[in-house]
């Protein structure tokens, strides 16, 4: 008699309040494997894979394309076992005695053949800091295991010509041209224009929000990235000005945690980790905010590769639910598109919010021992809006203080 | 018979101030009541030790020292004699109830007192533990006689050190090694034993023949014994006039036997049920309060004045008692100080700095000789060079004398500086340790060879005792000396001269612990010891001593190594190697023998240790091997690897690894010692097992 297993919408995958079918990528009566991707859900901001529960055969689609759906419902339903081998469908042999002995005969002959896996505590710093991968490093320690050295070697050593990164893809053109004057044209809402639009409202509602603005010197940075941006490239990871970004502001969380917080009715709930979300825009369609976690632990190759590769998956629409979750505190980085001062909104329920505007070099009067002189610097407007419920302005400028400090006085 | 005794009575001696004698045994007594029968019950005292039915005696023995220079070495049920000496009332209250300030800042047991002093006599620091108040005692006796002989300090004639003990104290080695040392040397120490009949429960009759140290000792020699009914107004006082009189014509040495009742328990926990009745009774017959009262009223003291007397004595005590309650607690964040000196903070009594001697101020630089020399005579031209400077130097110990020391370190020194600053010992290393605690006490810098590092065994109590005696006495008193102590294996070994077990010392606390690989450093720590202020054991390894490779040029007599500096040997990028002492040459053969840049690190002091710069080291090759003489378990090496993981967890690209002697004795055969000492052939296979891991 034929088992079915149910297909059903997961209980933890819902970011934000919407979820609608995508696309099923299996048809009804297709054979299918345990785990692989069987249909995939639009929320708010992502496109969340659904896995098969079971191996089988696809037996029955039960949501179609732009219906909505709700965490625990029914999706499919999967027939066990029809298109599986007869091989696996038979009864495991029994492990004999004998045989038994044989396996840990040879086990006991051959350990040294077995690689070592696992990994040293300064190799796992080394990993994190620079968020590698361990599986691209060669180990060349007892049994392969990743020494250190290796990690170094590694970082310093030549790429190889084939992990030259591809070319993002092309982001799909928006929509054609405005229509004929006096016609007006709907472009229908997106769920994540949708969420977009009730969270800023939400936001507004929720928060008296304030900003201060300082102005931030970028000379060091500059001549910082100029420095290492070769080296890093080598490594495959684009050094961006987001990096020293995300890199000054965790320095400054740590220095005033308190705005690294989230107002509650009770207190205010101050975090750890300095979680920073970092606003990507996707054109047309809105905006995305992946969060770097434990971003006060990262160095900058840490945070630049893990922005990068953040960055590159939200253009692809792959970025995963829980890559959006748990921000303590959001950068946005408007000036790439030519804005000098933006006041944005607070990315609830965080406290504060930092705005970065363009860099143009500019005229300041600096004083010095022999008087004044007139000098040129590249600068930026920065800005820090803040929960006027959770923080003060003096907050908010000690913060930015600190943040304009890193900035300036870096590689600190 | 009793007739003639009350009659000779009756005749007041009149060299005593009886009135201030009332006084203190009324006072004694009353705070003895007052802890008994309120501070006990109503939990502020935890640890109560009354002295009732002692207190005659003691305060007759302190109203007789009365110069500059007197000192007394005493134990837990001496406060009649501290409050004669100086000991306010307050502090006497305090003390027992844990309060800030005082003799210990609330750090130490009520009891066990101490009584810095200049301007008169002084107490020297009380230990818990029974017997170890007696070669101090001697010490400090020895070190007045010093001092007046040999520094010419005409102040300190006739000054004299009383030793107060009970009768289980007399079966200790401490009492036997102390009587051994004032008798040999004719010193000016008087040994006060108050007879109470009973160590805690234990009758005195299994301490010393019959009970009677007093006639047990008649027959020994350069010692004159004396006994007194210590509960007998007149007759105590006669006699221990007596003894104080022998004792300050400094010919020698004088034993006094005073019978007491003690009319209370060992402590306030003891219920004293292992006395029969009929003696409980007799004892309290025996209560020389009364006695002293009879003697006394009318003739010295009328009936009214009696009472007046104990009016004032309760009222003083009370007032007193009130200001006790009103001493904060010590302060927590306090309890960590003064194990070590701390700079600018020189203890009242005990070490030169406190003595207020000036040393040179010394170099940091080494100015080389150009020869090289080994190691032994580096630490002989050193000990000669700090005896020559500072005339409070005294070297001493078993055969350093004419033999100049079983290893040749002293050879020549005797007959250079006297018998009185280079001196041969009775063999008794409990004697030669205590006696360097209460040399250095008097303002000495005691210089004690240990013959062999297992020799220390004996002076263990005093060891541990020394270490700790400026934290007991919250920096009141302080014993820097310095102890010599060869060991280690040399071209063969054995279980008693081949032991390192440095660890022992790095439990112990307040030690500082030098372990010199070789001649120059040898030099210059033995001389930031001697001018220290810290109390430390200075290792000297036998295999070192005339080894070629520890053989270097005399840096020269001015040159000192600060404690806590390692010395980076091998620079290396791929392993760091921890030793110290004979393995260094060991791992510096072994790492010669790889590829790979091994880091050697020679720590030269084990306390303090050098954390930062092996951490520095460990954080750049991510891998580290221990490598010491000392047994493996709780060796040093496991306190320097927890260390490192603790302070160091993500920098380990390898498990930290200890090589040591496995847990046995070191073996007197050539290849069973071999085979259990780390070889150079073991620590490259262990140096090459951590490169690869």
């Amino acid at each position: 008699m034929a088992q079915y297993v149910e297909v059903l919408m997961p209980l933890d995958q819902q970011e934000g309040t919407e979820s609608v079918v995508g696309q099923w990528l299996k048809e009804a009566g297709q054979p299918v494997q345990e785990h692989e991707p069987l249909l995939e859900i639009n929320t708010d901001k992502v496109v969340v894979e659904i896995p098969c529960p079971a191996s089988g055969s696809l037996a029955e689609c039960l949501v179609q394309p732009g219906d909505p759906v709700q965490p625990g419902q029914q999706l499919g339903r999967i027939r066990v076992g029809s298109a599986v081998t007869k091989e696996a469908e038979s009864e495991p042999v029994p492990v004999t005695a004998a045989a038994r002995a044989t396996v840990s005969a040879q086990e006991s002959a051959a350990p040294a053949a077995s690689p070592e896996l696992r990994l040293s505590p300064a190799v796992r710093r080394a990993l994190k800091e620079n968020a590698l991968d361990p599986a691209l490093i060669e180990g060349t320690g007892r049994r392969g295991r990743i020494t250190y050295q290796d990690v170094t070697r590694y970082l310093t050593a030549e790429p190889q010509a084939a992990r030259q990164a591809a070319e993002p893809p092309a982001l799909a053109a928006g929509p054609a041209g405005s229509g004929a004057p006096g016609r007006v044209q709907v472009r229908p809402h997106t769920p994540m224009r949708k969420a977009i639009a009730q969270h800023m409202l939400e936001s507004v509602r929720t928060s008296p929000h304030v900003t201060a603005i300082f102005e931030a010197d970028f000379s060091a940075v500059m001549a910082d990235r100029e420095g290492r941006r070769a080296l890093f490239e080598k490594r495959g990871v684009k050094l961006t000005y987001t990096a020293y970004l995300v890199s000054a502001a965790a320095q400054a969380l740590v220095a005033v945690p308190e705005v690294n917080s989230q107002w509650g009715d009770l207190g205010l709930k101050i975090f750890a980790d300095c979680n920073i979300g970092v606003a990507i825009g996707l054109g047309e369609q809105g905006l995305v905010v992946p969060v770097i976690r434990q971003a006060q632990s990262l160095n900058l190759f840490g945070i630049a590769s893990r922005l990068q590769e953040l960055t590159g998956r939200a253009r692809e629409g792959k970025l995963e639910a829980t890559e959006l979750e748990g921000g303590t505190f959001t950068i946005t980085n408007h000036g790439v598109s030519g804005s000098l001062i933006a006041t944005p909104l607070i990315h609830q329920p965080q406290s504060a919010i930092l705005g970065v505007g363009k860099v143009e070099k500019r005229l300041i009067v600096l004083e010095g021992p022999s008087g004044d002189s007139i000098v040129i610097r590249p600068l930026a407007y920065v800005t820090l809006t803040i929960d006027h419920r959770a923080l003060d302005g003096f907050t908010a400028n000690r913060w930015l203080q600190s943040f304009v400090e890193a900035l300036q006085d870096w590689p600190n | 018979m009793k007739a003639s005794a009350s009659t000779e009575s009756r005749k007041v001696d009149t060299l005593f101030d009886w009135k201030r004698v009332a006084r203190l045994v009324m006072t004694s007594r009353r705070i003895d009541d007052l802890e008994e029968t309120r501070l006990v019950p109503e939990g502020r005292v935890l640890y109560q030790f009354s002295a009732r039915g002692h207190e005659l005696a003691q305060v007759l023995l302190g109203c007789l020292l009365d110069r500059p220079g007197d000192a007394a070495g005493a134990y837990y049920r001496s406060r009649p004699l501290l409050l004669t000496l100086g000991v306010s009332v307050q502090d006497a209250l305090a003390g027992p109830m844990a309060r800030s300030g005082g003799y210990s800042d609330g750090r130490d047991i009520g009891v066990v007192c101490n009584l810095p002093r200049r301007d008169g006599p002084l107490v020297l620091p009380m230990s818990g533990d029974v017997g170890s108040q007696y070669t101090p005692a001697a010490g400090w006796a020895q070190g007045l006689r010093y001092r007046r002989e040999v520094l010419e300090e005409k102040a300190c004639q006739g000054a004299i050190t009383v030793v107060l003990g009970g009768d289980g104290s007399v079966a200790t080695n401490g009492f036997w090694s102390a009587l051994n040392i004032a008798t040999t040397l004719g010193l000016p120490l008087l040994f006060f034993i108050e007879d109470n009949g009973y160590g805690i429960s234990v009758p005195g009759a299994l301490q010393t023949p019959d009970g009677d140290i007093a006639s047990n000792l008649e027959s020994f020699g350069n010692l004159r014994c004396l006994q007194a009914d210590g509960t007998d107004p007149g007759e105590a006082a006669r006699k221990i006039r007596e003894s104080v009189r022998l004792v300050r014509s400094w010919k020698g040495p004088a034993l006094i036997r005073l019978q007491v009742p003690r009319l209370c328990g060992h402590s306030g926990q003891d219920t004293q049920t292992y006395k029969p009745p009929q003696l409980l009774e007799d004892e309290k017959r025996r209560d020389p309060l009364p006695r002293l009262r009879d003697y006394l009223v009318p003739e010295v003291v009328s009936r009214q004045e009696w009472s007046r007397l104990e009016t004032e004595v309760e009222q003083e005590v009370g007032e007193a008692l009130e200001q006790a309650l009103a001493r904060p607690q010590p302060e927590p964040s306090t309890v960590r100080r003064f194990l070590f000196s701390e700079a600018g903070e020189p203890a009242r009594v005990g070490g030169l700095e406190a003595a207020g001697v000036e040393l040179p101020e010394g170099s940091t630089e080494p100015a080389p000789e150009p020869a090289r020399i080994n190691m032994l005579t580096s630490i002989r031209r050193t000990l000669e060079a700090e005896l020559e400077r500072n005339p409070r130097v005294l070297v001493f110990g078993e055969d350093v004398g004419p033999k100049g020391g079983v290893h040749a370190a002293t050879m020549g020194l005797q007959k250079k500086f006297g018998v009185e600053r280079v001196f041969d010992t009775s063999l008794s290393e409990e004697g030669i340790i205590g006696r360097a605690v209460g040399m250095a006490f008097c303002g000495l810098m005691p210089v004690a060879e240990i013959q062999f590092r297992k020799y220390a065994d004996p002076a263990t109590e005093h060891l541990n005792n020394c270490g700790t005696l400026r934290w007991r006495t919250a920096n009141r008193f302080a014993a820097p000396i310095v102890v010599r102590m060869p060991g280690g294996f040399f071209k063969c070994g054995d279980p008693w001269h081949s032991v390192s077990s440095e660890a022992t010392f790095l439990h112990a606390l307040g030690w500082r612990v030098a372990m010199p690989s070789n001649a120059e450093d040898a030099a210059g720590l033995l001389r930031s010891a001697l001018r220290g202020s810290d109390p430390t054991i200075f290792f000297e390894h036998r295999a070192l001593l005339d080894a070629a490779w520890a053989r270097r040029p005399y840096p020269g007599d001015d040159y000192l190594l600060p404690f806590g500096k390692a010395r980076i040997l091998e620079s290396g990028d791929r392993l760091t190697v921890v030793s110290w002492g004979a393995m260094l040459e060991r791992c510096q053969q072994a790492a010669r023998q790889l590829d790979d840049a091994v880091e050697i690190i020679d720590l030269r002091t084990l306390s303090p240790w050098d954390r930062e710069t092996v951490l520095a080291s460990l954080r750049k090759t991510k891998r580290c091997l221990i490598v010491h003489e000392d047994t493996l378990t709780a060796g040093f090496g496991a306190e320097i690897s927890a260390t490192l993981i603790e302070a160091a967890f993500f920098d380990l690209d390898a498990p930290i690894q200890r090589m040591a002697v496995p847990n046995v004795p070191i073996p007197h055969n050539v290849g069973l010692m071999e085979a259990i000492l780390p070889s150079v052939e073991g620590i490259t296979r262990q140096m090459r097992d951590l490169i690869e891991f």
